[in-house]
Parts: C-alpha cells; sequence; structure tokens
C-alpha cells in the first residue's frame, strides 16, 4: 500500500499536493520561520492598513500583522484537527473491533445503539451541545466535541471490516494455535483495516478543519489569545466593508487547507481503490 | 409497508428521548453549566443565585427535573426560556419560518444547480468546460458556508450595492423583499450541497452508464440522449433521494451559522445564543425538535425510495 502510495505522490499533482502538506506542517511546527512578526504584536499606528509590503495580507484593528496570525493559525487548526482525529479514531477503532467481533452479540447491539444515538445529530450542532456542556475555555473541549461526532463512522468502518474478516483462515489460525482475543484483534485484524481507516482520517481532518473554523467563529472554539482562523474571520466581519483583507486572508486559508486534505484524500482513496488500479475510473 | 413505517416509528420514539435524557442530564451536571451565573453575572450574591436556582427550579433533583420536562411535553409545554420572557414553545414557533424558509430555498437552488451539472460534468467528462465544471464542484465542498457568506455580503451589498438594504422581512409582510433577504442566505447554505449533490449526480450518472441494460439498450439503436436521460438518468437520480433526505438535518445544522452571518431570525441563532447563555429550556427544546426532524426524514427517505425502486421489498 505504501509503495503504491509513494509511486503516486511522485507524479506532478501527487508532489504538489505533498508539497502542500509540507509548507502547512512546517508553518504548524515551525510558524517562527515564515512568519515576519509576532502574531500578538499590537501596533496602533498601523491599525487596518491594507496590504503593503511590510504586512503582505494587511493589519487587523489592534495592528496585528495578517500573515502572521494566518501561520500561527495554522498551528492551531492543525493540532485542534489531528487531535480531534486521533481521538475519534481511537475511539472509534475500539468500539468497532469490539462491536465486530462480538457481532450479533448483546455487546455489538448496546454498543451499535450507542452509534445510532450520536449519529442522530449533525456534527455541528454534536459539537455546539458537547462544546455548551463542557465550556469553551480550554482547548480540550474544542477537541472532544468535534471528536465525537467523527467516532460513529470509524466504528462503523472497522465494525464492517472487522465482521468480514473474523470468519477468515489467518484468525481461526491465530486462534487456533491459543493467541487472545486482544491479540487477535491488535495484531491480526486491526492492520487488515488501515487502508480505509487512513483514507477517512485524511478525509474527515478536512471535515473537522471546516468544524473548528465554525465553532471559533460562533465564538466557542479556541479562545484568544491563541490565534485562530475561524475567530479571525469573526472579528474581520465587523471591518467588512472598510478593511475586507481581515476576513479575506483566514477564509482562504481554511479553503485551501480543506482543499489540500480533501485532495490527499482522494489520491490515496484512488491509489488504494483497486477499481482504480484496473483502469477504471474513480467515482 | 404501512407495518414497517409503524414499527420504524415505534422503534424512534425511544431513540428520541434518549438522546433528549442525554443532552438533558450533561447540560445540568456540565462543569461551569450553572445557567445562574449567566443570568445575574459574577456580582451575584450566593443567596440570589440559591434563590435564582429555586425559581427556575434547578435546586431540584435531576430525575425530578427530567420527569417534570416529561410530564409537560404530553402538552405540548417546553417551559419557560430562562434568557427571554417567552415560552419555549412560542420561541420555537416564532423562529421555525425563517430556518424553514432557508432550508427550502437552499435545497432547491442546490437540487437546481446539482442535477444539471451532475449531468453535464458526467456526459462531457472528456471536454475542457466538463473538466472545469467538475473541479470547480471539487472546490466548491472546501468553501465554508460562512466565509461565502461574507464574501457575497462584501461583493453584493459593499461593492456592487445591489442588496444595500435586504434586512430580514418575513414573507408575510413582504414578499419580493423576503425573497430578495434570502437570496444571499440561500445562496451561502446551499452551494456547499449544490457542489457535492453535482458529484453525487455524476458519479451515479457514470456508474449507470456502465451497466448492461445501457449497453442493451445502445444495441437497440436508441438516440444517446433517450439512452441517457430516459434509462441512465432516472436510475441515477434514485440515490440522490436518499443523499437530499440524509442532508437535510445538515442543512438545518448549517443554518446555524448562515443565520448567524445574516443576521437571520432563525433557529439556528436561537439555538447559537441559548448555547452561549445555557438558556436549558431553549436548548432542549430545539435538541428535541431536530432530533425528530432528523428521524423523520431518515424515514421519509427510506419510504420514498422504496416507491422510486420496486425492486426494495419492507419486510
Amino acid at each position: 500500500m505504501w509503495r503504491r502510495l509513494a509511486h503516486r505522490l511522485v507524479t506532478p499533482t501527487g508532489g504538489l499536493f505533498g508539497a502542500a502538506v509540507c509548507l502547512l506542517a512546517l508553518a504548524a511546527c515551525v510558524p517562527q520561520a515564515l512568519s515576519p512578526y509576532d502574531p500578538l504584536q499590537i501596533q496602533g499606528s498601523v491599525s487596518l492598513q491594507a496590504p503593503t509590503r511590510s504586512h503582505v495580507l494587511g493589519t487587523d484593528l489592534l495592528g496585528k500583522d495578517i500573515l502572521s496570525q494566518v501561520v500561527y493559525g495554522a498551528r492551531t487548526t492543525l493540532f485542534v484537527g489531528a487531535s480531534a482525529v486521533v481521538a475519534s479514531l481511537l475511539a472509534g477503532t475500539v468500539i468497532g473491533l469490539a462491536a465486530g467481533f462480538w457481532g450479533g452479540s448483546l455487546v455489538d447491539e448496546c454498543l451499535m445503539r450507542v452509534i445510532d444515538a450520536l449519529q442522530v445529530f449533525p456534527d455541528l450542532i454534536l459539537a455546539l451541545t458537547i462544546v455548551a456542556i463542557l465550556g469553551p475555555e480550554r482547548i480540550a473541549s474544542v477537541v472532544v466535541a468535534l471528536a465525537v461526532g467523527r467516532v460513529p463512522a470509524y466504528a462503523r468502518l472497522v465494525r464492517g471490516r472487522v465482521l468480514a474478516l473474523r470468519e477468515a483462515e489467518f484468525v481461526a489460525a491465530a486462534h487456533s494455535i491459543g493467541a487472545s482475543v486482544s491479540r487477535v484483534l491488535v495484531r491480526h485484524v486491526l492492520p487488515q483495516t488501515s487502508d480505509v481507516i487512513v483514507v477517512r482520517s485524511v478525509i474527515g481532518l478536512a471535515g473537522i478543519i471546516l468544524g473548528e473554523a465554525a465553532l471559533s467563529f460562533l465564538g466557542l472554539g479556541v479562545q484568544p489569545p491563541t490565534p485562530s482562523w475561524g475567530r479571525m474571520l469573526r472579528d474581520g466581519f465587523q471591518y467588512l466593508a472598510t478593511a475586507p483583507w481581515v476576513s479575506l486572508s483566514p477564509g482562504g486559508a481554511i479553503f485551501l487547507t480543506v482543499f489540500i486534505f480533501n485532495q490527499v484524500g482522494e489520491i490515496i482513496r484512488d491509489t488504494l481503490d483497486p477499481r482504480a488500479l484496473t483502469g477504471r475510473r474513480p467515482a | 409497508m404501512w407495518r414497517y413505517v409503524v414499527r420504524r416509528v415505534l422503534v424512534l420514539i425511544p431513540t428520541v428521548f434518549a438522546v433528549t435524557l442525554g443532552v438533558f442530564v450533561l447540560m445540568r451536571t456540565a462543569v461551569g453549566g450553572d445557567p445562574t451565573l449567566y443570568l445575574m453575572g459574577h456580582e451575584a450574591t450566593l443567596q440570589q443565585a440559591a434563590a435564582a436556582r429555586a425559581r427556575l427550579g434547578l435546586n431540584q433533583p435531576i430525575a425530578v427535573q427530567y420527569a417534570d420536562w416529561l410530564g409537560r411535553l404530553g402538552a405540548l409545554d417546553l417551559g419557560r426560556s430562562f434568557d427571554y420572557p417567552i415560552d419555549v414553545r412560542s420561541a420555537l414557533a416564532g423562529r421555525i419560518p425563517a430556518t424553514l424558509e432557508l432550508t427550502v430555498l437552499s435545497t432547491l437552488l442546490a437540487l437546481l444547480v446539482a442535477i444539471p451539472v451532475g449531468i453535464f460534468t458526467a456526459i462531457a467528462r472528456h471536454t475542457r468546460a466538463g473538466r472545469a465544471l467538475s473541479a470547480a464542484t471539487v472546490a466548491g465542498i472546501c468553501v465554508p458556508n460562512f466565509w461565502l457568506g461574507m464574501l457575497l455580503i462584501y461583493l453584493f451589498s459593499v461593492k456592487l450595492r445591489w442588496m444595500e438594504h435586504s434586512a430580514y422581512v418575513s414573507i408575510g409582510e413582504n414578499w419580493r423583499q423576503n425573497l430578495v433577504s434570502m437570496t444571499l442566505p440561500a445562496v451561502s447554505l446551499g452551494a456547499w450541497y449544490a457542489a457535492a449533490w453535482a458529484r453525487y449526480v455524476r458519479s451515479a450518472l457514470l456508474d449507470a452508464l456502465d451497466g448492461d441494460y445501457i449497453r442493451v439498450a445502445r444495441a437497440k439503436g436508441l438516440l444517446e440522449r433517450t439512452v441517457v436521460y430516459k434509462h441512465a438518468l432516472r436510475n441515477a437520480l434514485i440515490p440522490i433521494v436518499t443523499i437530499v433526505g440524509e442532508n437535510i438535518p445538515f442543512m438545518l445544522a448549517g443554518a446555524v451559522i448562515v443565520e448567524v452571518v445574516f443576521s437571520l431570525p432563525g433557529l439556528g441563532r436561537l439555538f447559537s445564543d441559548a448555547i452561549q447563555g445555557r438558556d436549558y429550556p431553549v436548548v432542549q427544546g430545539i435538541v428535541l425538535l431536530l432530533t425528530a426532524v432528523v428521524v423523520l426524514s431518515n424515514l421519509t427517505v427510506d419510504v420514498t425510495y422504496g416507491v422510486l425502486d420496486p425492486r426494495i421489498k419492507y419486510d
């Protein structure tokens, strides 16, 4: 799988999106290398200044450099997004493994009813309700709020794959040599689900980035002074008529990041999809 | 089929109540979830806060509060808002028209765009125009609806000055003005769905065109137009019914943020305000309403699917 993916990434399109992901990762890991100013540095003399050479994307009401805030915002967005993906992946995988392995039993029935109840809600409504319950003051609340809505997707995906695999010969062989249930699940069944999980995680990350921006736009996401694209949009909305650059740049950053992760997800899916490999067009 | 519908409704009722119970308990046990803090501010003394909790019934055990809420629900009484001097049912009733109109307009707009674009991008997939439009739909699903709303306001209200005075007017007051005020919000909310549904239509049509029955239709010498529109499209549109039905609750969720951007007096804005102000009765009422909408739309989709595709049997 990884070899096929590496081959795909050396094509011009794959390389372009690979480079874009590296740039985002760089902005998230070492934002000071890309940002010309401290994102929290207040400069009253350049309040709401249009883009110039010294401030490429302009400044906000307090004279803070927009480019620096966008770069540091990438760190927040990717940290929240990646944490939410990992949290939902772990919870969903455990639930899916248990429900699938004991498929048809009371354990499966109970777990899937909980998943059904979670799936009743659209992600944003669920996230808003959870943030209201936990309080938006801590970044962990935002991560949990965004993660919970994604758990059902992983749980169903893993459960379906496990149900199909549990009667496989290699699973029976592992049982016959005395392997424990947890060993069979973790060492033999789980690796077989990695391809679908990788695709779901990358595309899911794009959705979570949109969700985090929406929560921050409503004032319930990442709280000040941590830079956040959604909150920059919210702040810039007040000056839309006089200083549109304040909201244009963070919105563009959200759009581009979501686009990049969606495309990378599709590239991975096409690479792993046997239909794509046999030359049939991807859906 | 009716037996199936009744059985589904009977299964759904406990789901609805399980969701409301979950939200009820969690909101009342939440850290920092005391609404008296929001109602009275931090200056309130302990005695004043205790008196406010007693007045709102929050000093009762949670089980008693939930039983009380359920008891009143029988008479369609959802309680009174903590923040506004109004009962929740009236608050919801006053906000439903704007949200309903926004959702209906956005759905219609999305369908009007998605179906022709989906067909075109499938049929003309090897042409430049087809590829360009297909790329536009890929980009369309990446645009946050609140940012699109801001861009539309900037373009049409600030730059072009076409919609300078487009504050919300209810449909009963002036339907023309109402339509003007709802255009940009409907485009903001509907754009994502137009792009996503167009991709579904394209994908479903391409799959349908691969079918054996299409090969037979072509072998019989039918016109390509007849093959595409009469045979392939009819089958391709069946999954779209499911997608549209499944997306309606998500559209209601999207309305939360679009209503905030355009200052529309809808359910979404009420929900956002109620959550920030810990207005439990309003949050609980909206959650109940949304859950009912979600489960009913899912049920409607299942039934409609069976009507459109006679091969589906209800046991």
